[in-house]
């Protein structure tokens, strides 16, 4: 399973011009930090350095692991950091659940589950072009929030090319439907984002308490935002209708299909999503502490897996964990803590509740707009490891389920929405669409639909919030 | 004198023109059109250049067009091109031995007008000017036929001349171009298809219109994706398809299914307008990483230009 970046290797200009833009950026924020802010000498390094971390995700994507490495001592050695904090906020835990879940996903697919549901979707009976998306955005909303989202919309994708091709229809609009929808469907648990895990992980949030607080709000988020996206894209939903019906008249399939035998793959995910469910329940009954379970639950059905493909074992930890991102999300997750460290996300916080006091329902929607803004231009995850240490000190002590947690989780995955670069499931089906097409979506175009996915799904969210709010709260105190 | 004005009719006189040539094979006419260029340059090496073109004989004589056929040698250390016609009212035998579809489309017709092209072996592109201008002269109607009536060089050479045809300023998609090739119809089957990848060996074939408008592309690759998509190529276990049962479905239906089932539509493919600088073709080749580029006039397909065709054409020009 590979995430998206760019093959094309940048002339020396390029390069030094993108680098100086960096450098010029972070700079000038440094200094306003320091000088319009107050920040101390620390505190404004540790801004520029994590800022330049960030920034390298847009400017340098190939480069952006080795500049997270050079970012590490330069913390280190100005005190901007220590060591036992960058372990403590590495986040380890996160790493291995990923690791687990990644090997779990590279046997479902060797076992043909994915190719069992795509044909199960091939083979509704009398499939027209709504009827076509509300079960691929269903189905690509779900298996985010099962699996992960870039698993998701990648035999989506998949779906989706092969029905287009046959049908001979444009393929971007229902690509954008299903990178939506997986966006807005990997809000539902903690399995669906690393986003999910990372706000559970440090908030102490369960399993449960996703299915409680944030799946139901993600089925109203998603059902607006389909509905949305028919209408968006009407035309092009009729005129799929249309071949198919054409395609029907001939009794020509939308494409070949085999028997698979599933209920191998079925068992695993059913098992490896039982085992995450009840995760709280065990830790209860064991008496051990929290999101225990959680963290090993992939690792336990990724062992299993490896022993029963023992023959493919090798290749499951070498092909189908993406070491580089993962790498990549220690580093960041292990620096973010210099923001902490350096009191800066205190400093954020006391600024926040200054500005707009400490009211959770002026806060939940700040925080949303914030996250859901910073995704669309920085990869969701990135914005949520830096973003974290600040809710933490909002949240303060008021309990594990709080509000501004679900917001923060909210905005990070419906804003990815908003533009093409803002999660990396848009990454990812760009570049297939690009490496298969040869052709690519204009910024504006996903801009202004997206603009408006987000927009809706975050109201609805907001309302959510608005009603379950009181009872978080009165359920934490 | 600038390239761009260089008539055709300047790169010979009628001394090197050979009228009623006798004798039935093309290579014995060519000899004696080397010894009338040899006459007016002394530095040819007349048997040298005789021995290039018997060893370049498999690709060294090309046939224009039905009655045109064209020798062509290049040399190193040639300065500028040399050429030589000759002219046969009976027609000339050209390469029975060779194997290639030029040949089998055109080898029952014997060549009237036989030009002898000596290249510098460092330009290619006087070379394929050359046989642009010469390809302008003899579509016209009746033109070969008419020169091969007539009995005096100075006559062939003003008839030449009168056409006022100079050698264009570049090389373009078509005078490099295939305008032979395999295609299919927008009506055909995949039956046909299959059949027409079986018989060309090609790994692409074109779909045109009725009006000879390209449509789209079929390739062997989509063929196969058609039996085997990427979501069946996931699994690792491949006993349910041990058989080939995706296939079995494609044979169960190929008689009815339509060639669009395999068919990408042209824009996704590389084409060139026919006027395009052969230059261009190789830099649209090498950026859409495509191993043939369609070449069309609006969008009724001219011709196909492939890698092969580049390589023979300017390195083996």
């Amino acid at each position: 399973m590979k995430t998206g970046g760019t093959d094309a290797v940048m002339s020396g200009r390029v390069l030094l011009a993108r680098f100086a833009l960096l450098a010029v950026i972070s700079t000038v924020v440094g200094l306003l930090t320091h000088f319009v802010w107050g920040l101390n000498h620390q505190q404004t390094i540790s801004v520029s350095v994590f800022l330049i971390i960030i920034l390298s995700t847009l400017f340098f994507w190939d480069f952006r692991l080795a500049i997270a490495f050079l970012g590490l001592p330069v913390l280190l050695l100005t005190g901007a950091l220590e060591m036992e904090c960058f372990k403590e906020h590495c986040s380890l835990e996160v790493i291995l659940f990923l690791i687990g879940m990644m090997v779990v996903v590279g046997g479902l697919r060797d076992l043909g589950f994915f190719t069992w549901i795509i044909q199960g979707i091939m083979n509704i009976k009398s499939m027209t072009g709504p009827r076509f998306v509300l079960v691929t955005a269903v189905a690509s909303a779900l298996s985010a929030a099962a699996v992960d989202e870039v698993t998701s919309i990648l035999f989506m994708a998949a779906l989706v090319f092969q029905v287009c091709d046959v049908l001979k229809v444009r393929p971007i609009p229902f690509l954008i439907i299903c990178v939506m929808a997986t966006n807005v469907g990997s809000a539902g648990t903690m399995l669906g984002n690393p986003v999910g895990i990372l706000i559970g992980s440090r908030a102490g949030l369960t399993f449960e308490d996703f299915m409680l607080w944030s799946f139901p709000v993600m089925l109203l988020s998603l059902i607006v935002t389909v509905a949305l996206l028919m209408v968006w894209y009407r035309k092009e939903i009729r005129q799929l209708s249309d071949r198919m019906e054409q395609r029907r008249g001939h009794a020509l399939p939308l494409g070949p299909t085999v028997a698979v035998p599933f209920k191998r793959g079925l068992l695993l995910i059913c098992g490896t999503i039982g085992l995450v469910a009840l995760h709280h329940r065990i830790e209860l009954w064991l008496d051990l502490e929290t999101n225990t379970v959680l963290y090993m639950a992939p690792l336990v059905a990724a062992g299993i897996v490896m022993i029963w493909r023992r023959e493919r074992a090798r290749h499951y930890i070498e092909q189908d964990v993406e070491w580089w991102t993962l790498i990549f999300f220690l580093m960041l997750f292990g620096v973010a803590g210099t923001l902490q460290y350096t009191e800066v996300t205190t400093e954020i916080a006391f600024s926040l509740t200054r500005l707009l006091g400490d009211q959770t329902s002026i806060l939940v929607p700040v925080v949303m707009v914030i996250s859901a803004i910073g995704s669309a231009f920085i990869d969701n995850v990135i914005f949520v490891a830096a973003f974290i240490p600040v809710v933490q000190e909002l949240v303060g002590e008021a309990g594990t389920v709080h509000p501004l947690w679900w917001a923060l989780l909210f905005g990070a995955c419906f804003g990815g929405n908003i533009t093409m670069i803002g999660s990396t499931a848009n990454i990812v089906a760009l570049g297939m669409l690009e490496k298969r097409y040869r052709t690519r979506i204009h910024f504006l175009e996903w801009f202004r639909v997206g603009l408006a996915a987000g927009f809706v799904a975050g109201f609805v969210a907001w309302l959510a919030l608005l009603v379950t709010g009181p009872f978080m709260l009165a359920g934490s105190s | 004198m600038t390239d761009q004005s260089i008539a055709l009719s300047s790169l010979f006189s009628p001394a090197q023109i050979l009228c009623g040539a006798q004798g039935s094979r093309v290579e014995e006419t060519a000899r004696q059109m080397i010894e009338l260029i040899a006459g007016s340059d002394s530095s040819i090496d007349s048997e040298a250049v005789y021995q290039l073109v018997l060893a370049r004989k498999r690709c060294g004589v090309m046939l224009l067009q039905p009655g045109v056929a064209v020798v062509h040698v290049r040399i190193n250390g040639l300065q500028g091109l040399r050429m030589a016609l000759a002219t046969s009212r009976e027609g000339q035998v050209c390469c029975p031995d060779r194997e290639d579809y030029l040949y089998a489309e055109t080898g029952s017709v014997p060549a009237n007008l036989i030009v002898l092209m000596l290249a510098p072996a460092d330009d290619p592109a006087s070379y394929l000017r050359a046989i642009a201008a010469l390809t302008a002269i003899c579509r016209r109607e009746n033109f070969v036929e008419s020169l091969s009536t007539l009995d005096n060089p100075e006559l062939v050479w003003k008839s030449i001349e009168a056409t006022g045809v100079a050698l264009p300023e570049y090389v373009a998609a078509r005078d490099i171009m295939r305008s032979d090739f395999a295609r299919l119809r927008d009506t055909d089957g995949l039956y046909a298809a299959i059949d027409l990848f079986c018989r060309e060996g090609v790994n692409e074939l074109p779909v045109v219109d009725a009006d000879g408008d390209l449509v789209g592309i079929v390739s062997e690759e989509e063929l196969i994706r058609l039996c085997l998509p990427e979501y069946i190529t996931w699994m690792e276990d491949l006993s349910p398809i041990l058989n080939f049962e995706p296939f079995a479905e494609i044979l169960r239906r190929e008689a009815h299914m339509p060639v669009m089932e395999i068919m990408v539509f042209a824009d996704r493919y590389a084409t060139v307008d026919e006027a395009t600088p052969a230059i261009q073709v190789a830099k649209v080749m090498m950026r859409r990483d495509v191993r043939q580029v369609l070449v069309v006039r609006d969008k009724k397909l001219m011709g196909i230009i492939s890698i092969q065709d580049f390589i023979q054409k300017v390195l083996r020009a």
